[in-house]
């Protein structure tokens, strides 16, 4: 079993008060709660400080961990003779240290798992606030799955692989890892939530398996930008093409398309394909919303050159005529 | 040990009972009835036993009751309204900001390749 110091984790010496513990946690949750906090790393350290938090606050359960004495954190450690023994005097308790040392001690099992069995075998409250003596239900999971948009568009089958709090042959809690296929219907969307029942941990002493929350999240695509069920796409189109007009053929998730661009398109003109977006769970589908955007080459050739010219001799456009009047203030005195 | 499943279990994107959203949410029905009578949540269907929410709905409720189990609060059903409320704003606004940055970023890579 490796050891974890726990009051290091809180930033407390082996003295600190009852009081100083929950100032410390709470400090810490603050700066690192997932649900709160900017920190990428928050959630893995939510995590420790909530495992050392539930250990600490404790009164028996802070003895116990002491009782396992000082090491560094990772250093391999195995419990004195008779540790955790009078949890198993508690009425309903079912904490033997003698059953671990026979299924094989304390190796591959972790310290926060010790601590919660040790918790429920006193038949009182445990860490995660379950009495042993009723069913418990199994623990829940929030996985995310990152799929690209044509994944998402189409459905697909994801292999999902993490680990749950289980039980050994011999009834040790361990972590087993849990793997399985989930079939992703057509038509999610980027954040889309899904609940899986009865897909988190084992559930104990009868009690129902957890469930297992789902947070799909969509890969960036080339060039379409799901919003919703719409994909937006922006399209370049030369000079000519966006004076002149043009016919030209589109790549979607479901093959080209031909789009007619009217003559005099500016940047900034949208055109929207109506069904040409993620179909829609059951039935439809959102829309493809072309943004067209008219582009200049980094060079040109001579006669180019010498076409823009003559086009800029004979245009009368003046698409800055508004500016003028700032250009040149006429005065009013 | 590995717990597997051998053949793929399909995820249907379903609504949520509201007795089964009451347990999952540890909300009772009159909590839930009062909260959908000041519009914090919002059902599909017409009469209170046909009620049912969406997963998104769920997880949010869920995330709330996190937050108070982990910072030791306790929280009456007018915090918890306002509470649900700021947390839908702020996820709204942050998957606003995560679009805005995702098309703001992919206009200027695409003029990037083009003119490349």
């Amino acid at each position: 079993m490796q050891f974890k110091d726990y009051y290091e984790i809180l930033g407390l010496t082996r003295q600190a008060s009852a009081g100083d513990v929950k100032k410390a946690y709470r400090k810490l949750a603050h700066q690192y709660h997932p649900d709160i906090s900017k920190d990428p790393k928050g959630e893995e350290k939510f995590k420790e400080v909530n495992e050392a938090y539930r250990t600490l606050k404790d009164p028996e359960l802070r003895k116990a961990y002491d009782e396992l004495g000082q090491h560094r954190s990772g250093e391999e450690v195995r419990p004195p003779p008779e540790w955790g023994s009078h949890f198993s005097q508690a009425p309903g308790g079912g904490f033997d240290p003698e059953d671990f040392a026979r299924a094989g001690g304390f190796e591959g099992i972790n310290l926060s798992d010790l601590f919660e069995e040790l918790s429920r075998s006193r038949g009182g409250q445990g860490p995660g606030g379950s009495y042993q003596a009723q069913p418990l239900k199994g623990q829940d999971y929030e996985v995310a799955a990152t799929l690209t948009l044509e994944e998402a568009a189409h459905g697909t089958t994801l292999d999902l692989e993490f680990k749950v709090q289980g039980r050994d042959a011999e009834g040790r809690p361990i972590r087993l890892p849990h793997h399985f296929k989930a079939r992703i219907p057509k038509g999610v969307v980027d954040g889309q939530k899904m609940r899986l029942p009865g897909k988190g941990g084992k559930g104990l002493q009868g009690g129902a398996d957890g469930d297992l929350y789902l947070t799909i999240r969509l890969l960036p695509h080339p060039f379409l930008r799901p919003l919703g069920h719409d994909l937006h796409f922006d399209v370049p189109l030369t000079p000519a093409e966006a004076v002149l007009g043009a016919t030209i053929k589109l790549p979607t998730l479901k093959g080209f398309v031909s789009l007619t661009v009217p003559p005099l398109s500016a940047t900034g003109k949208k055109m929207r394909l109506p069904l040409k977006g993620l179909p829609k769970p059951k039935e439809g589908a959102g829309d493809l919303i072309v943004h067209l955007v008219v582009v200049i080459p980094d060079q040109i050739t001579e006669a180019e050159r010498h076409l823009y010219e003559q086009i800029q001799a004979l245009s009368k456009f003046h698409p800055r005529e508004r500016l003028e009047a700032f250009l040149h203030p006429q005065s009013d005195s | 040990m590995t717990i597997k499943t051998s053949s793929a279990i399909t995820v249907d994107i379903t609504s949520i009972r509201v007795t089964e959203f009451a347990s999952l949410s540890n909300l009772s029905p009159q909590e839930i009835a009062e909260l959908v009578e000041i519009g914090v949540l919002i059902p599909s269907g017409e009469s209170p036993t046909d009620w049912a929410f969406n997963d998104q709905t769920l997880m949010l409720m869920r995330r709330l009751r996190r937050l108070e189990a982990d910072f030791e609060l306790e929280m009456d059903l007018k915090t918890l309204a306002l509470s649900y409320r700021l947390i839908e704003r702020i996820q709204e606004l942050e998957s606003h900001l995560h679009e805005t940055q995702f098309h703001a970023r992919l206009s200027q890579e695409e003029m990037a390749s083009l003119k490349s």
